[in-house]
């Protein structure tokens, strides 16, 4: 039993195998592979808004940080508080004739849940909640230690699991999603936007900036610290 | 920033570059702004919530239907002013605490005596309220209260208050016999007008009387007077007696939902304005609030010796033709001397409503009676009795009029009786008998055969007559169809010797009348050529009377005519 | 480094045929053997390909394709109103009332969010599933092109249940109007999660095949 929970934890990379340690495989770090279509590169430095691009498939091997450690923190900081505005205040008010209606985005889920789609809630939460709230999070947990030339305790299992979450983090779909429901409901009614929608889109941009370094950088500059085993 | 690696060295095969596009980058040290802002937002809008959030209160109510946290409004004056943000039960599961958070601007309302309630759709006698909660939910409505006193846990009221403080009105009580058909919320009005509503009533078992409060709204609270007179105005007003058939009604509403009426009386007109909770009392019917004050009640004896079949119990005693009083009892004696069997009736009467004539009687010095029965002596010895009528054909009803009859018999009043017994005489229809007979028999007297017989010889002359006119008249129209169209035909040609004499005279017109006519003309030259001829026949004469020889020997060359009648004349 | 120039690359060598693993998660590339199980620098499992790459994907795309038949015939959305009464909306009923409405614009993206790109990523999945399975090597760059242009678009179709779920949150209005979700919306959302599965499952290293590709 002890055995799988340590073949899993290691699975997850959230704890040093032991069985890796005995035989390191040789690394090629001039190297970079292409993720698509498996050709292999040598390293170039890239500046700014570069992008390296695979000559065969066109796929983006790798992206010129434009924004440095400190400014993707500094993003990620601003995220966290527009993300806790974005979902405390109103998204959108609805008035008719006097009587209002206003809705956050717990409240749309718990109404969803209550109306019995209980998977549905669950997704939403998830896609619009918790795994953008995990993104910032977890880039915060990660930035602010290499900000300050260290590197996180938990770096590799966390930059495993931003790779994860960022595919599953649909923010800007959700504030699309606002902005149609808002059509939809202006016949009906008379429709106020609220501080939430707001906080929403800003935290749309945020977490595009903040996504557009990708996860490499975060990579090559962790290796680079001295405290790289 | 760029980054290096070291690139170790590669035996011989070196690698495809990938390509590279260059582009600008951005400024950094700005970046730090963002962060910022979102912080200064962040902090802007805690500090403006924490700025407009109240004290938090807990209300317990009986049920939470409608409630929901974080949704249901607390609204005053139909602004909100709160929001509930939990609702739970009370330890002991009896009822449900509801925590409401205020806001900061009406933090005075959480007041000792500010009452809540909850506001759903209630059908009710005013109507149905509280529609608008069906699209927004439940809300809970508030009163607030005037106390200094704050308070955190508040008893919420499970139905709305039926007087809002601080709504302006005033509210009397009225005592009732019994609340009819009034109930909370029926109207009160004032000239068929609503200006009020019962709020509530209370039953005073201590006094054994019915208090009903009402509110009179403001600014009609004025109206009402220290004399003014409450009556019950429910439904319809319907009253089938001895004065006839009368239908009475406020309104629809008060058909319905029963309703109160008040009016000042004329003579208190100047009376002032009642004050917040008088009492007042509550009569049965317009006419009973507003007659004049019966005074004292004095009961009233008489014996009637006939049936009186139709007199009831509360039919009207009438004196003089004022209406006085009302039978208390009708009952059936019996008197075994003579063995017949009267009619005694009892009334009570009020002499007050006589007015002036009764005021007018003032007692003589040194009597023990009492001053009505002595009004009531005084009266009958000037030949007052009672006397049964009938008040309606239709239905046989009966009253008793007190009247004074010139042909009665010597009577008198004991007035130390008690009660005093008034001296009856027979009702009208004992009169009306003999009056009947009497009519009767003149009938009888009357020859009827005789003027039937004159009658009907008149008439057979007078038809004779008939017949000889229609004759004259038959052959008058025989005769007129005769000449008819013989004067037709004359009136044809008449017609045309008309229309030829216009003709003519037309013509005439043309010819003669009219200034180039030709007749005219021809009369005008001929009448040119007489004078010529004239005028030449003189100068020929004249001639002929200087040269008589003319005549013979002619006219001489040379010789002019018209020399000569120079010498001629 | 230096900055290169662009350079023409005819024949490029593969990683796999090369002996070489690219790490999948930190992008470090190390030598195939014995002891290279795991990415030394993020523990992540090393592998040439993805491994029951085509299995997963094709797999889900069946789920996908299964539940997409239930996401647009059942109803997604049903509004109840004492005024408007009560109704079921389907996917493509909103897009229609959107259109009616004027809202072309939008009417245009839900229609393309919601109808084309599951549609899309289903036949282009299972395009790429079949062509990759038969190491085809016809039109690859235009391959390569469009799995990239689903996994940057394959989430919006996220876009209705999102609306819906809004709607149910802000039109709560007591019986004048209210908004309840359908039993539609679970099956729509079940197919864009597996149509996002597929296209994660699937390697598109499978576009180009060599010789080491064995299935």
């Amino acid at each position: 039993m002890h055995a799988a929970v340590h073949r899993l934890l290691a699975g997850s990379g959230l704890i040093a195998s032991h069985e890796d340690d005995a035989a390191q495989a040789r690394v090629r770090p001039g190297l970079v592979a292409c993720e698509e279509c498996d050709a292999v590169y040598s390293r170039r430095a890239l500046s700014g808004g570069d992008v390296a691009r695979c000559t065969r498939c066109g796929a983006v091997l790798g992206r010129g940080r434009w924004l440095s450690v400190d400014g993707q923190l500094a993003l990620a900081v601003a995220a966290l508080i527009v993300f806790a505005m974005g979902n405390v205040a109103d998204i959108v008010t609805l008035d008719l004739r006097g009587v209002h209606a206003a809705v956050t985005l717990h409240e749309s889920i718990t109404a969803t849940w209550t109306a019995g789609e209980h998977v549905v809630a669950l997704l939403t939460a998830a896609t619009a909640f918790a795994f953008p709230l995990t993104v910032i999070l977890l880039r915060l947990y990660v930035l602010a230690p290499l900000a300050a030339g260290r590197r996180a305790r938990g770096f590799v299992p966390a930059v495993r699991a931003l790779r994860w979450v960022t595919r599953w983090s649909m923010v800007e779909v959700f504030m699309f999603g606002t902005l149609v429901a808002i059509v939809k409901s202006a016949g009906l009614a008379t429709v106020l936007p609220g501080v939430g929608i707001y906080s929403y889109a800003a935290l749309t941009l945020l977490l595009a900036a903040i996504q557009s370094s990708g996860l490499h950088s975060l990579w090559q500059r962790a290796s680079e610290l001295p405290s790289w085993p | 920033m760029t980054e290096t690696t070291p690139a170790p060295k590669e035996s011989g095969s070196s690698f495809p570059e990938p390509t590279v596009v260059r582009r600008r980058r951005a400024r950094l040290s700005l970046v730090w702004l963002v962060p910022i802002a979102a912080v200064i937002v962040g902090i802007a809008l805690i500090v403006r919530a924490l700025m407009t959030s109240g004290p938090e209160i807990t209300i317990t109510f009986r049920s939470a239907e409608g409630l929901e946290p974080g949704r249901t409004e607390v609204r005053y004056k139909e602004v909100v002013v709160g929001k509930v943000m939990r609702v739970a039960l009370s330890p002991d599961r009896e009822r449900v605490l509801v925590s409401v958070k205020l806001d900061k601007s009406v933090e005075n309302l959480a007041v000792e005596d500010t009452r809540f309630w909850v506001v759903r759709p209630r059908v009710g006698l005013a109507g149905v309220t509280g529609l608008g909660t069906l699209f927004s939910g439940a809300y809970i409505g508030v009163d607030a209260g005037l106390s200094d006193e704050r308070l955190v846990h508040f008893n919420g009221l499970e139905s709305p208050p039926f007087v809002l403080r601080g709504e302006p009105g005033r509210s009397f009580v009225l005592s009732a016999r019994d609340l009819g058909s009034l109930d909370v919320g029926s109207p009160v009005y004032y000239r068929r007008t609503r200006v009020g509503r019962v709020v509530g009533y209370t039953l005073d078992t201590a006094r054994d009387a019915l208090g009903v409060q009402v509110l009179i709204e403001a600014p009609n609270d004025k109206l009402v007077t220290t004399q003014s007179r409450f009556w019950e105005a429910s439904g319809i007003d319907l009253t089938l007696n001895a004065s006839g058939f009368t239908l009475n009604t406020e309104s629809l509403a008060s058909v319905i939902a029963g309703g109160v009426a008040f009016a000042n009386p004329d003579d208190a007109a100047k009376a002032p304005a009642a004050a917040d909770g008088q009492r007042f009392v509550l009569y049965g019917s317009r006419k009973a609030a507003l007659a004049p004050p019966d005074g004292p009640s004095q009961r009233i004896r008489m014996v009637f010796d006939q049936a009186q079949r139709g007199l009831v119990v509360g039919a009207p005693v009438d004196m003089l033709g004022v209406e006085i009083g009302n039978v208390r009892s009708v009952t059936l004696q019996h008197v075994a001397k003579s063995d017949v069997f009267p009619v005694e009736v009892v009334a009570d009467i009020f002499p007050q409503r006589l007015g002036g004539v009764r005021r007018q009687f003032s007692v003589p010095a040194g009597s023990e009676a009492r001053a009505d029965a002595l009004f009531l002596k005084r009266l009958v010895d000037s030949g007052l009795r009672a006397q049964v009528r009938t008040g309606n054909l239709l239905t046989g009803q009966l009253y008793v009029a007190l009247d004074f009859a010139p042909k009665a018999a010597k009577a008198t009043l004991d007035a130390r009786a008690e009660p005093p017994t008034i001296p009856t005489i027979r009702g009208t229809l004992a009169d009306l008998q003999p009056q009947i007979a009497d009519i009767v028999a003149r009938l009888g007297k009357v020859r009827f055969d005789e003027i039937g017989s004159g009658l009907q010889d008149t008439l057979r002359s007078a038809g004779a007559a008939g017949n000889g006119l229609q004759e004259a008249l038959a052959s008058a129209n025989v005769a007129i169809k005769q000449l008819a169209p013989e004067a037709q035909r004359a009136l044809a040609d008449v017609q045309k010797t008309l229309t030829t004499a216009q003709a003519t005279l037309a013509n005439l017109d043309r010819n003669v009348t009219q200034a180039d006519a030709p007749l005219q003309r021809n009369v005008n030259e001929a009448v040119l050529e007489m004078q010529r001829a004239a005028r030449a026949l003189r100068v020929l004469s004249d001639y002929l009377q200087q040269h008589p020889d003319a005549l013979l020997r002619g006219k001489p060359a040379d010789a002019d005519p018209t020399r000569s009648s120079e010498s001629g004349r | 480094m230096a900055v290169t120039e662009r350079s023409i690359a005819t024949a490029l060598p593969t990683a796999a045929a090369m002996g070489l693993l690219g790490c999948e998660c930190c992008g470090l590339v190390c030598e195939a053997g014995p002891g290279a199980l795991r990415c030394p620098r993020c523990q992540f499992r090393l592998h040439a390909r993805k491994p029951d790459s085509l299995e997963r994907t094709t797999a889900y795309l069946l789920a996908a394709a299964v539940l997409y038949v239930p996401a647009n015939t059942l109803p997604i959305m049903g509004t109840s109103s004492v005024v408007f009464g009560h109704e079921q909306h389907t996917i493509i009923g909103g897009i229609v009332e959107l259109w009616h409405s004027g809202s072309w614009g939008l009417a245009l993206i839900v229609l393309v969010a919601s109808i084309v790109v599951p549609i899309l990523k289903i036949a282009a999945l299972s395009l790429l599933a079949f062509t990759a399975h038969r190491r085809s090597r016809w039109r690859q760059a235009e391959r390569a092109s469009l799995y990239r242009l689903l996994e940057a678009v394959g989430h919006w179709s996220m876009l209705d249940v999102f609306v819906v779920v809004l709607l149910v949150g802000m039109v709560r209005f007591g019986a004048f109007a209210s908004v309840e979700p359908s039993v539609g919306l679970l099956a729509f959302g079940a197919v864009v999660v597996a149509t996002m599965l597929a296209s994660a499952s699937f390697d598109p290293r499978l576009i180009w095949p060599d010789s080491t590709d064995h299935d």
